[in-house]
C-alpha cells in the first residue's frame, strides 16, 4: 500500500488527510464522532480539506467524509474496527500505521488541536464542536442552544467541560482563529 | 350563519382512509396549523418531486403526506400513552411531538431534496429543510398559534423538527428509523407510484408495538437509559419486510435514473437562474425583477421568500426560462419542458465491465472512488456555465446499524429474549441487506469527446487496478 503522504494521486487528496488526522491522534481514534468533530475543528481552524459540513446528530457532520472513512482502508493502511459498547451499539475504532506527517512547517497546531481532541470524551468534544459551529453559523447564543440540544449530556457539568475544551482550541494559534463564543 | 368550530374536522386520505381532527382544544389547535399560509404551501409541493416522470400517478403532495404523518404519530403515541400510563405519559411532550410530525416538511422547497442540494451549492445559509421548517415554525404565525396552545411550544416544536436525532421516546415518533415519517410515504409512495414492491404490514407492527427501557451512549461513552419503541418477537417479519420495503424503494423509485436525472437537471438550471441573478444579471435569466425566483436569489436568508417558492411556481414558470437570453437557462428549461433528459451512465457498470467478473469486489470499489472523485474534479475544473459532466453519487443502507453515533433511540429494537435488541443483531436478513450505492454519469449536452474522456478515465483508471 502507498505512504498516502508521498501518494500523486489527487483524486484521494481528502483520504489522504483522514489518515493524517488518525496518524496525529498517535495511529488510533476512538469514534465516527470522533474523527467528524475533529475534522471539523480542523476546517473551522484553517486546516481544510474540500469536505461541507452541516447540521446533523447534535453537531457538525459531512455526508462525504462519513463515506470516504468507508472506503481509505481500501487504498491506505487505515483500519475501521468495530467494537460493541455496553449499551448493545457499535463504535469504530480508527487505526492507521502511517507515521504521522506535519501539514505545515513550524509549531504543529494541527497535530495539537488532533491530540486534545483525541484526548477528550467524544461526549464534551461534540458539544464543544457543536457550539463553534452555532457560532460559525452566527447563532446569538452558542453554548445556550448546545445545552438545549443536549439534554443528558449537557448537565452536571458537561458544558462547563465543553467550554473548558473549547478554551484548550481557542487558545492555538491556527492558521483561521476559532470564532469567539 | 353559525361557525362550525370545536366540530370535527374529517379527511378522506387515500392511505389511511378517514382522518379526524378531534373536537378537543389540542386538535382544534392543530387544525389551525393546517388552515395557515405555510402549511398550505405544501398542497403545492409534490412529495416525489420529479418521480412523476417515471411513474405518472405519482403527484402526492407533502400535504397529504405531513397529515398522513401526524395520524400515525397519533397512533404511536396512543401506544406509549398505554404503556407509560397516566402518571409516566408527559402530555405536554406529546403534543409538542405530534405538531412536529404535523409540520416536520413545512421548510421543503420546490422539489424538495433537489432544491437542498441548489441551495448547498449556491452556498445558501438556511439549504436543509430541516433549518427552514424550524425557522417557520419560529417565525410565522405557527408560532403563534402554537404558543397560544401553550408557552413555549413553538421552540420546543422546531427542536424536535430540526434535531436529526431523537432525544426521548416522543422525538422518536417523528424522527427515528421506525418513524411515523417513514411509515407513512413508505405506504404512500408505494400506492401512488404504482409499484408492487415495498409492502409493509403496517397493522401487524403497530399490534406488536410497545416500550422499553435501553441505554445511550456516544462512541462507547454510556450516559443514561432512556424508554423507546420496541417491537416484540412476533414482529420481527413485519420488521424485516419493512426494511426490505426501503431496500427495494430506494432503487426503483428514489434513485431512478430518470427522476435523477431530471432533478439534475433541475439543480443546474436554478443554480444558474441564482446565479445570473445575485451577479446583476436578472435581464438574461427571464424573469421580471419582481419574480418570487429573483427575490429569492437576491435574499435567500429572507424566510417570505423561501415561502414564495413552490414546484407549481417552478413548473409554471418553465415557458418564461426558455425564453430566457442565456443560452443554459433557457436549454436546462426546455429539459424539463419537454422531458428531453440527459441519460446516464452508470459508472459503476462500466468499471465492473472494463475489470471483468473476476475483479475482486474492493478493486471495483477502489476504482469507482477513484473515477467518481476524478471526474468530479475534472468537470468542477472546465469552468463552463453549467459542468459539463454531472456527478450523482449516493448510497443508502435499507437499515442503518446502531452506530456511528445515533443512538438507540434511532433503532428499530426487538424484544429478543425479554431485553431490547437492535434489529441487525437478530436478523440476518437485515444485518446483511446491503447498501444500495450510484455512481452516475449524465451530459447534459452530448459530446463525443466527453464520452471519449470518461471512457479513457475508466480505462485508465481500470488498467491500474489490474497492475496493483
Amino acid at each position: 500500500m502507498r505512504n498516502p503522504f508521498n501518494d500523486d494521486r489527487k483524486e484521494l487528496r481528502q483520504l489522504c488527510e483522514l489518515v493524517r488526522i488518525v496518524s496525529a491522534a498517535g495511529g488510533e481514534l476512538r469514534g465516527r464522532i470522533k474523527l467528524q468533530r475533529t475534522a471539523y475543528l480542523l476546517d473551522l481552524g484553517g486546516f481544510g480539506c474540500g469536505y461541507e459540513f452541516d447540521y446533523r446528530r447534535y453537531g457538525p457532520y459531512s455526508e462525504e467524509l462519513a463515506r470516504d472513512a468507508n472506503y481509505t482502508h481500501l487504498f491506505y493502511d487505515f483500519k475501521d474496527e468495530k467494537n460493541r459498547s455496553e449499551g448493545g451499539g457499535i463504535y469504530s475504532v480508527f487505526k492507521t500505521g502511517v507515521e504521522y506527517q506535519p501539514m505545515m512547517e513550524g509549531e504543529d497546531v494541527y497535530k495539537k488541536l488532533v491530540t486534545i481532541a483525541n484526548g477528550a470524551s467524544s461526549i464534551i468534544l461534540e458539544m464543544t464542536a457543536e457550539a463553534a459551529y452555532f457560532a460559525a453559523e452566527g447563532e446569538q447564543d452558542p453554548w445556550e442552544k448546545t445545552r438545549e440540544r443536549n439534554p443528558f449530556s449537557a448537565p452536571n457539568g458537561g458544558l462547563k467541560k465543553a467550554k473548558e475544551l473549547y478554551k484548550r482550541f481557542k487558545a492555538l494559534p491556527l492558521p483561521r482563529p476559532l470564532p469567539d463564543i | 350563519m353559525r361557525l362550525l368550530q370545536s366540530t370535527p374536522q374529517i379527511l378522506r386520505d387515500n392511505v389511511h382512509d378517514i382522518i379526524t381532527f378531534d373536537p378537543s382544544r389540542f386538535e382544534q389547535m392543530l387544525w389551525s396549523l393546517v388552515q395557515t399560509a405555510p402549511f398550505q404551501r405544501l398542497r403545492r409541493v409534490r412529495q416525489l418531486g420529479f418521480s412523476e416522470f417515471v411513474y405518472d400517478g405519482a403527484t402526492h403532495t407533502r400535504f397529504a403526506h405531513s397529515i398522513g404523518v401526524f395520524h400515525t404519530a397519533r397512533i404511536l403515541m396512543s401506544v406509549i400513552e398505554v404503556h407509560l400510563g397516566p402518571s409516566k405519559f408527559n402530555h405536554n411532550r406529546a403534543e409538542a411531538a405530534l405538531a412536529a410530525a404535523l409540520l416536520h416538511d413545512v421548510g421543503h422547497g420546490p422539489f424538495s431534496h433537489a432544491f437542498e442540494s441548489v441551495a448547498r451549492r449556491s452556498g445558501f445559509k438556511h439549504a436543509k429543510h430541516e433549518n427552514v421548517s424550524s425557522r417557520i415554525i419560529l417565525n410565522t404565525e405557527i408560532a403563534e398559534i402554537l404558543d397560544q396552545h401553550s408557552p413555549g411550544m413553538a421552540a420546543e416544536v422546531a427542536e424536535i423538527v430540526s434535531g436529526k436525532s431523537p432525544r426521548d421516546i416522543y422525538a422518536a415518533v417523528v424522527s427515528s428509523q421506525f418513524d411515523a415519517d417513514r411509515l407513512d410515504y413508505m405506504r404512500r409512495d408505494r400506492l401512488m407510484t404504482g409499484v408492487g414492491l415495498g409492502r409493509i404490514d403496517f397493522t401487524w407492527l403497530m399490534e406488536n408495538i410497545g416500550v422499553d427501557l435501553v441505554k445511550i451512549d456516544r462512541d462507547g461513552d454510556n450516559i443514561v437509559s432512556v424508554q423507546t419503541l420496541v417491537l416484540g418477537p412476533k414482529a420481527i417479519h413485519a420488521a424485516e419486510a419493512y426494511v426490505l420495503g426501503l431496500f427495494h424503494l430506494y432503487p426503483t423509485v428514489y434513485f431512478h435514473k430518470t427522476t435523477r436525472a431530471a432533478e439534475q437537471v433541475f439543480s443546474h438550471l436554478l443554480e444558474r437562474v441564482f446565479r445570473l441573478c445575485r451577479e446583476g444579471r436578472v435581464d438574461l435569466v427571464g424573469l421580471p425583477r419582481s419574480h418570487p425566483i429573483v427575490a429569492f436569489a437576491e435574499n435567500p436568508d429572507l424566510l417570505e421568500n423561501a415561502l414564495r417558492l413552490d414546484d407549481a411556481l417552478i413548473l409554471g414558470n418553465l415557458q418564461q426560462l426558455r425564453q430566457a437570453r442565456d443560452a443554459s437557462v433557457s436549454r436546462l428549461a426546455v429539459m424539463l419542458l419537454e422531458r428531453k433528459l440527459p441519460k446516464a451512465i452508470d459508472l459503476r457498470a462500466e468499471i465492473g465491465l472494463e475489470l471483468g467478473s473476476a475483479a475482486p469486489p474492493e478493486v471495483i470499489e477502489q476504482t469507482v472512488v477513484r473515477a467518481r472523485k476524478f471526474l468530479n474534479a475534472w468537470s468542477a475544473e472546465q469552468n463552463s456555465e453549467i459542468a459539463p459532466l454531472w456527478i450523482d453519487s449516493a448510497e443508502r443502507v435499507p437499515y442503518k446499524a446502531y452506530e456511528d453515533g445515533a443512538g438507540p433511540l434511532n433503532q428499530i429494537l426487538i424484544s429478543h429474549n425479554g431485553d431490547p435488541v437492535d434489529l441487525a443483531r437478530v436478523s440476518p436478513v437485515v444485518s446483511s441487506a446491503p447498501p444500495f450505492k450510484l455512481d452516475r454519469l449524465y451530459a447534459p449536452i452530448p459530446d463525443a469527446r466527453l464520452t471519449a474522456h470518461v471512457t479513457q478515465t475508466v480505462q485508465q483508471l481500470s488498467k491500474e487496478a489490474r497492475r496493483q
